[in-house]
């Protein structure tokens, strides 16, 4: 049963095994799990539930960002230099992603083991990986859904004698239309709204979308043991006047990289660590543009079907940052952000847009390691405070000039960049101009799609918010299934690692509410 | 990095403090108020629900500014993308809202601190343009702030307006779009009233 804020017409109080705070790929994994073990579950969803069968994934990217988008496409960082990216909806942050579908590899599995997490090392992990990697029909894409793009990836990587793989992708009868990150019309990505939502409500759980939790209550024990939230009227965003209180066993905060922080913050709940809303990380994106002579159609078909992780780990020489420390990707926008991100205006911009079907352009996921910080505001609203610095700024500049070396050697005529200058590169013979280009003060935009780190799990209290069973050091039944939890970033797209480790979490769950009675 | 210096560099805020200060005592030394006749004509028939009069008429003006004139594409007043842009802030009020309505402070009178001797509005349109050029291309981080923040918000409702799809080579969609009641297309608008027609920008600038 899936309720929506418009159905709404009276206040509810519920009274359920688990209270599930988030429908992406922490939440329906764990929702789904603990309704199979026959436990009450209900789903609370922030945003509001949309469906392909009901043609609400019309493939316009204002309509779309509006519907399933956290910040509707317009929410930044203070300083302006991340554009966030995180879901709204039902399924979460799963309806726009790429449907890349990596495994947390074993080298990073291994670094969080040693910084004292248990009980989530690759091992562990592996049946988990494989069952996701069922459930969601993981697989390699077939050359057919190649576009242009990720055709001259290979090619450009060959000619440079680096190693390009074959991206897992998370769909099933793909249409090719490239509407990817607007949510897909067909219901073939393998989103939460078509895996483990309708999975869970099979076994038995409940959701309610447009449902916005205010609230994690505690009983006099310092115990959570319920919420309250208001239901949000879609039109305008704002209360629709009526609200939820429910009481619950277990507490699982799942709410998101970019909101789970806030929702404790916002609740007033213990934070003796200090920790609640630091080590904000979020894989900054850095891209490039590049001009053909021939056409490339960026929007059309899979967005990265293969990428090189050639680069993914960083290394150094006598203590000193050589190169690396990030994926490289094929990058694929719909014709109206293409437009908007390309740098200038006037007729400058016109001329550059006029020729965009000739666009193409590369894409890198930085593993960042210095952290950014979420705070509220005086209006409790959500606030990201992050700068790209240090050794993530070296690799924001490497992942640069490898990004330009590929499109130069793919046949790019001229290589741009969207920084607010517009520069411009010629030849592969000036990728040094990325030793300095200004890209941070406003200058470049990054996009930020894997927020994580700011209730990271780890085994003292004195450092960390959550302990390797995924339960609040200081709040007892409470449990985050997020990658909030991450002490690190996965260095790969998150979200099956995300599922994985809400297998731990909710097996834990289960084994406490097995104890409980 | 440290606390202090991430402070510093909230959007608008606190860095851009002086500057707003400055660019507040222009206009209130060129005294000219929010429901000046001046900014009504700007409205071309719009009605400003989030912004004030003042706020939506240079809005209007940098927004058809940015976009350029091009032959075959459709106006900003045709694609309406400063009603587009002032729907959505109603949406979101808050910090978008805020610093928009600094940002256009900014532009408006931040020429006076350039020696146009004008506000933006009654500028020809080269030389709105070489204002916003010289916004872009400012060691000041406020200034290049404000350019991107304005050319975000203009392109992203220009762009998605079907209309200026043919201009980049887009034979848009597959599927049939389905009004949404939370969205910003031209369908959640309220109708053009009749208030004002286009307004037209002489040779010299002056409307």
């Amino acid at each position: 049963m899936i309720l929506e804020g418009n159905k709404v017409d009276r206040s509810y109080e519920e009274q359920v095994d688990v209270v599930i705070i988030g429908s992406g790929c922490g939440g329906a994994t764990v929702a789904k799990l603990l309704a199979a073990e026959g436990h009450s579950v209900l789903i609370l969803e922030k945003g509001g539930y949309f469906s392909a069968r009901r043609g609400d994934f019309d493939q316009r990217s204002d309509n779309m960002l509006a519907r399933i988008d956290g910040g509707r496409g317009m929410h930044t960082s203070v300083n302006n230099e991340l554009a966030l990216m995180y879901g709204n909806c039902v399924g979460g942050a799963s309806v726009h992603y790429w449907a890349d579908s990596w495994r947390m590899p074993k080298d990073r599995c291994d670094e969080i083991a040693a910084s004292g997490v248990t009980g989530h090392s690759y091992e562990e992990l592996t049946p988990y990986f494989e069952q996701i990697e069922k459930d969601h029909n993981v697989h390699l894409a077939a050359s057919e859904y190649y576009n242009t793009m990720n055709r001259l990836f290979n090619e450009g990587a060959e000619t440079l004698g680096w190693h390009a793989e074959p991206t897992p992708q998370a769909r099933r009868g793909c249409a090719k239309s490239g509407h990817c990150y607007q949510g897909c019309s067909y219901d073939a990505k393998q989103s939460q709204l078509v895996t483990s939502v309708p999975a869970a409500i099979e076994a038995g759980a409940r959701l309610m979308a447009d449902c916005q939790v205010e609230n994690i209550t505690r009983n006099a024990k310092g115990e959570a043991d319920g919420i309250d939230a208001v239901f949000i009227d879609r039109a305008s965003g704002r209360p629709n006047g009526h609200r939820l209180q429910v009481q619950a066993r277990i507490v699982v905060l799942a709410a998101g990289g970019y909101s789970s922080a806030a929702v404790w913050l916002r609740a007033k709940l213990p934070n003796g660590s200090g920790q609640v809303g630091k080590n904000f990380l979020c894989n900054p994106n850095t891209f490039l543009y590049a001009l053909y002579d021939r056409e490339i159609k960026l929007w059309e078909n899979i967005p990265a079907a293969t990428g090189t992780s050639q680069y993914r780990l960083a290394t150094y020489k006598n203590g000193e940052y050589v190169e690396g420390g990030y994926l490289l990707h094929p990058n694929q926008l719909q014709p109206e952000f293409l437009a908007l991100t390309l740098p200038g205006f006037g007729e400058d911009h016109r001329e550059l847009v006029s020729q965009l079907p000739n666009i193409g352009s590369v894409v890198s996921w930085i593993d960042d390691e210095l952290p950014g910080e979420i705070r509220l505001n005086n209006n409790g609203d959500a606030e990201y405070h992050y700068q790209l610095r240090g050794v993530d700024e070296l690799k924001a500049r490497d992942s640069l000039k490898k990004q330009a070396q590929l499109l130069f050697a793919t046949g790019a005529k001229e290589v741009i960049v969207p920084d607010t200058a517009g520069t411009r590169l010629r030849s592969v013979d000036e990728i040094g101009v990325f030793d300095d280009l200004p890209i941070s003060n406003g200058n470049y935009l990054f996009g930020a799609p894997h927020p994580a780190g700011t209730l990271r799990m780890g085994a003292d209290p004195a450092s960390s918010v959550v302990a390797s069973n995924h339960e609040a050091h200081e709040v007892p039944n409470l449990f985050v299934a997020d990658p909030s939890v991450f002490p690190m970033q996965p260095s790969v797209d998150p979200s099956i690692s995300i599922m994985a480790w809400s297998y731990v979490a909710a097996k834990e769950i289960n084994s406490r509410l097995v104890s409980l009675g | 990095m440290s606390e202090s210096a991430l402070s510093r560099r909230g959007f608008l805020k606190t860095g851009a403090g002086a500057a707003l200060l400055l660019v507040g005592y222009q206009a209130a030394r060129h005294g000219l108020g929010d429901d000046d006749e001046e900014y009504r004509a700007l409205l071309a028939g719009e009605q400003a629900q989030a912004l004030s009069i003042k706020e939506f008429a240079v809005l209007s003006s940098v927004v058809r500014c940015l976009v350029g004139p091009a032959q075959g594409a459709p106006t900003t007043e045709e694609t309406r993308t400063a009603a587009r842009i002032d729907r959505e802030l109603m949406i979101h009020g808050g910090k978008l809202l805020q610093d928009l309505r600094d940002s256009l402070l900014v532009v408006e009178h931040g020429t006076f601190l350039e020696g146009y001797g004008e506000r933006f509005t009654r500028l020809s349109a080269a030389q709105q343009s070489l204002f916003l050029q010289s916004c872009r291309n400012s060691s000041l981080d406020l200034r290049r702030q404000v350019y991107g923040g304005l050319r975000f918000l203009t392109m992203f409702f220009y762009y998605s307006d079907d209309r200026s799809w043919p201009l980049l080579g887009y034979q848009g969609p597959w599927q049939a779009i389905k009004f949404y009641e939370g969205g910003n297309r031209i369908e959640n608008l309220a109708p053009l009233s009749n208030l004002s027609s286009t307004p037209q920008i002489t040779a010299e600038g002056s409307v």
